[in-house]
């Protein structure tokens, strides 16, 4: 594969859920700087993995190792330094102002008895403005569109400086156009060497943006790879265990092709 | 309103109310008495004032007014805390327990004819002992979840609500009975400088581990496991509260009874006043508690030769406000 | 009133739940079997036309009850010792929790310990206990209001007679019907009572009717300080206060009333009585208070402990005939310096519950601490 040194090397990663077996024995390299696309139908245990990754959940039997470090020996604090999460839907709770929701991101730099200083905020307000929200920092991030507020919790993601970034299907509640803004907005972090590993159910997501492949089935097994190697219709045929195809289209005006799948 | 004058403000109007409390009584002081009792506190003063004024003034009107304050700024800055940590507009700080169990505490006290100092002392026990069988209870695989910890509470207080009925039972009617159900009512007629030394250390130390901590409240606001992922020490923090909110909370049960709808009311009104915040929030419910139960025991102890229950006040002027509030807000956070 | 209103509701609250237990039908069948088996019997059983009488209650009932009485079940804590004084009290079939737990009367009439308790503290009855004690009559305290389990026990054909219950009037009225619900002796102990307390009432008042109202000290007599609670006017303790020559400083009504600390201060009493146990204890937590440290009572001593024997004297008790000379004395020592107390409670005793009080027992009583 890559030929730079991994950031995250999972290996035989297992997890149960009880007597349920989740997945086993998951070998995974993440690069500095890319973006890891994890597909596959539901129920196959993305989001149990994501959570394993980022230490939420602790696996079973083998590691995640974060710049050689094991994730299940960094505290809470630590963990976050350097683990960010983006999760499918929040449930809000009081109207904070969405500047004061971004310099929660914050927290993992901060003493118990502290609270965000000057240069906290800085760094808040620049991360708003990477995410292209700068211009609601003083609104109730309550009062805010689900899109808005997703890039919201994005920019805290990225106020918390960590080494990565997980994303549990950002986009699954949100229309066409806020998905294809929050993907965009995603690439471009990824182009500017924020590293990110999302779930998503829409396989589309990864044939449509750069970045790398994983595609887990149920039961667990998982093959990654180059977008354009591992989603072919025979292997979405034999993962979600219907008919799909992948089928390509020219972009307007000589931008390339563009390739999307569909079930038939 | 500047952020400064906002804060000037709720620092003066308590100070300003604690001062003209010690004018209001049914005990007729002269002002310039009272005034001149304060002031031979600190100034070399000849006493030509009646003794008993100074008493009244004294040991009276004042540990009573300070402890209205203390219970006051403590359940309001409690039930915030609460209502941050547990995402819930409808948490009052008795939701894990400690009401009931202090109040069972001080039944039992009353049946066994302890003095009003043993009964506060047994009463902050009780509610110490209530809300650690509740966080007990609510721990299963090292996590106390808040949901656990509701059902958990609810149990314990059922529980403790039938340990008081039953000490109801078996009361004497004719003295022990009157006096727990009229303890149960809410009072600060206990307040003298002794409960003071009591209560204060326990809701003073609570405030200030909240205060300490609010702006992580803010992020705990957010659910457990985000608040995790973004490096807060869930467990310890809501340990943290609890620990506090259960000094201040047992402490002022213990010293006046079942005062409800402050821990209720004062955070809707303080986020009403300046939002949702718990870095400003915290410290204004602080002041904003402090001079509403000053004013409700003001009335209770100066409206009628009788004492009003403070709990009976606190209630008949909290909840129409609090329907108030709802109607205004329109069902969302006020 | 809201045991009257929690009992009314009951019997609908049962409707409402039959339709669902369908299932428990044959188990509710048979309980109406045994309901109508009671009544039934209870109909029957007088084989010929029982003898009875009428008597006109405190609630102005015409209530008939048996010529001859043998079985009485009394609720009221206080009257139990009543009955023990008219001599009544082998005919109580059913008291009280709380009488039974009274020191004094134990000590007086041992055989209270087999009494049922077929009323709680509450005055509420376990109507399965009361049915089974087969009384003749209940007798029960009237403050304005019917119990709730009235209808329930005239259904079963015990006769309920509500005894008025408030001012030394009534406690002298209720000696005298308790005395006729009872029968022919206990009426005429009744009459002797009555007689011995007017006796004393007028020994007092001839002396304290002349004072004049500024050689009348303020008296507080209060309840628990633990919650501050006094003993106001419309009341017995308000009566005797005022026969024995003192005016009520609690200037609210009606008893165990919560006041403030400042109130107290207020009102300033000259003399301040604990009644309530344990006396000694709250009179020592009054005398150790700074903030009750400038009022005259304390300032000057004048803090004391009621007496307490078959019932609290300061209350509806067969001792508050001793409670108006006690008083008088305690106010006015000089007025009354011929009265000797001590001889007056032991013959008082002797008297009208044939029990000849050590010297030891006359301290415990007059001290208000168990025997």
């Amino acid at each position: 594969m890559g030929v730079t040194e991994a950031l995250i090397e999972i290996r035989g990663a297992s997890f149960r859920y009880g007597a349920r077996e989740v997945f086993s024995g998951i070998d995974l390299d993440v690069f500095r700087g890319e973006i890891l696309y994890v597909i596959g139908p539901n129920g196959c245990g993305k989001s149990t993995l994501l959570r394993c990754i980022g230490g939420i959940l602790a696996l079973n039997a083998g590691t995640v190792r974060l710049d050689q470090i094991d994730i299940s020996s960094l505290d809470t604090r630590a963990r976050a330094r350097r683990i960010g999460f983006l999760f499918q839907n929040h449930t809000a709770s009081f109207p904070f102002r969405v500047l004061d929701v971004v310099s929660m991101g914050r927290a993992p730099h901060l003493g118990l008895f502290s609270a965000p200083a000057s240069k906290d905020v800085e760094l808040s307000l620049q991360a708003l403005d990477r995410v292209g929200m700068l211009h609601l920092k003083d609104r109730p991030y309550t009062e805010v569109s689900g899109g808005e507020r997703q890039l919201v919790l994005l920019a805290r993601t990225l106020a918390q400086q960590p080494d990565v970034i997980l994303l549990d299907e950002p986009t699954s509640h949100l229309d066409l156009k806020n998905q294809v803004r929050s993907l965009k907005t995603i690439g471009e972090l990824a182009a500017q060497g924020v590293t990110m590993i999302m779930t998503t159910h829409d396989p589309n997501h990864a044939l449509q943006f750069p970045g790398r492949v994983a595609m887990m089935k149920p039961g667990g097994s998982l093959v990654a790879g180059l977008a354009s190697e591992v989603i072919t219709g025979g292997a979405l045929t034999a993962t979600y265990g219907i008919g799909i195809a992948v089928v390509s289209a020219p972009r307007a005006a000589g931008a390339g092709e563009i390739k999307w799948c569909t079930p038939w | 309103m500047t952020k400064t004058s906002t804060a000037l403000l709720l620092v003066i109007v308590p100070l300003a109310l604690l001062y003209a409390s010690l004018f209001v009584g049914r005990f007729a002081v002269s002002p310039l008495d009272v005034a001149r009792i304060l002031c031979a506190q600190i100034l070399p003063m000849a006493p030509d004032w009646p003794k008993s004024a100074e008493i009244v003034i004294l040991q009276i009107r004042l540990p009573r007014a300070i402890l209205a304050m203390c219970v006051g700024a403590g359940l309001s800055i409690s039930g915030a805390a609460y209502q941050g940590m547990f995402r819930n507009p409808l948490v009052s700080t008795d939701i894990l327990g400690v009401t009931a169990a202090s109040g069972f505490g001080a039944a039992v006290a009353l049946l066994l004819s302890r003095n009003a100092f043993e009964l506060q002392l047994i009463a902050f026990a009780f509610g110490l002992a209530g809300v650690a069988l509740t966080y007990r209870l609510a721990r299963i695989y090292e996590t106390a979840s808040v949901l656990m910890l509701v059902l958990s509470g609810v149990v314990v207080a059922a529980f403790f609500s039938a340990l008081l009925s039953g000490a109801k039972y078996v009361a004497d009617p004719e003295s022990k009975l009157p006096a727990i159900t009229y303890w149960l009512l809410g009072s600060l007629n206990g307040a003298s400088k002794r409960s003071l030394t009591m209560a204060l250390p326990p809701i003073i130390a609570g405030c200030a581990g909240l205060v300490l901590v609010r702006w992580r409240l803010n992020v705990l606001a957010m659910g457990d496991e985000e608040a995790r992922t973004l490096g807060i020490e869930t467990e310890r923090l809501k340990g943290i509260v609890i620990a506090c909110t259960t000094m201040i909370t047992a402490a002022a049960v213990s010293v006046c009874g079942m005062v409800g709808w402050i821990g209720l009311v004062i955070p809707h009104v303080g986020r009403m006043l300046l939002g949702p915040d718990h870095r400003v929030l915290l410290p204004a419910t602080l002041s904003i508690g402090a001079s509403y139960l000053l004013i409700m025991d003001d009335i209770a102890r100066a409206a009628s030769p009788a004492e009003i229950p403070l709990g009976i006040l606190t209630a008949l002027i909290g909840a129409p406000f609090f329907g108030y509030l709802l109607r205004r807000s329109g069902g969302t956070w006020a | 009133m809201t045991t009257a209103r929690r009992l009314g509701a009951l019997p609908r609250a049962i409707i409402g739940a039959l339709p669902r237990a369908i299932g428990a039908l044959p188990c509710f069948i048979f309980f109406v079997g045994i309901a109508a088996g009671t009544s039934f019997a209870s109909a029957q059983t007088p084989s010929a036309m029982p003898a009875t009488r009428q008597i006109t209650d405190a609630a102005g009932r015409v209530v008939t009850i048996p010529a001859i009485v043998n079985r009485v079940s009394d609720p009221w804590h206080a009257n139990n010792a009543m009955v023990l004084m008219l001599g009544g009290a082998d005919k109580l079939v059913a008291t009280t929790t709380q009488a039974r737990n009274q020191p004094w009367l134990r000590r007086l009439y041992p055989r209270i310990d087999q009494v049922p308790a077929a009323f709680n503290a509450a005055g509420e009855v376990n109507m399965e206990t009361l049915i089974g004690t087969r009384p003749d009559v209940i007798l029960m305290a009237y403050g304005g209001t019917l119990p709730g389990w009235l209808d329930a026990a005239e259904a079963y054909r015990v006769p309920v007679v509500m005894l008025p219950n408030g001012s030394l009037e009534d406690l002298k009225t209720t000696v005298l019907m308790t005395g006729r619900v009872l029968g022919q002796p206990e009426s005429e102990v009744a009459a002797e009572y009555i007689r011995y307390f007017d006796d004393n009432i007028r020994r007092v008042t001839k002396v304290t009717s002349r004072l004049l109202e500024s050689e009348r000290p303020k008296v507080l007599h209060t309840a628990t300080p633990g919650i501050l609670m006094v003993d106001g006017r419309q009341s017995v303790i308000d009566d005797w206060i005022n026969v024995a020559g003192g005016i009520n400083a609690a200037d609210v009504v009606g008893l165990g009333r919560p006041v403030t600390m400042e109130q107290v201060a207020a009102w300033n009493p000259d003399v301040v009585i604990v009644g309530t146990a344990p006396n000694q204890q709250n009179r020592r937590a009054i005398l150790d208070d700074p903030r009750w440290g400038g009022i005259k009572a304390v300032r000057e001593g004048k803090v004391f402990v009621n007496p307490s024997g078959a019932y609290l004297w300061d209350r509806h008790s067969a001792e508050a005939a001793l409670q108006v000379l006690w008083a008088a004395k305690l106010l006015h020592p000089a007025l009354f310096a011929d009265l000797d107390l001590n001889r007056e409670t032991k013959r008082f005793y002797a008297r009208f519950f044939h029990h000849a009080l050590t010297d030891a027992e006359l301290a415990s009583i007059m001290n208000a601490t168990a025997p």
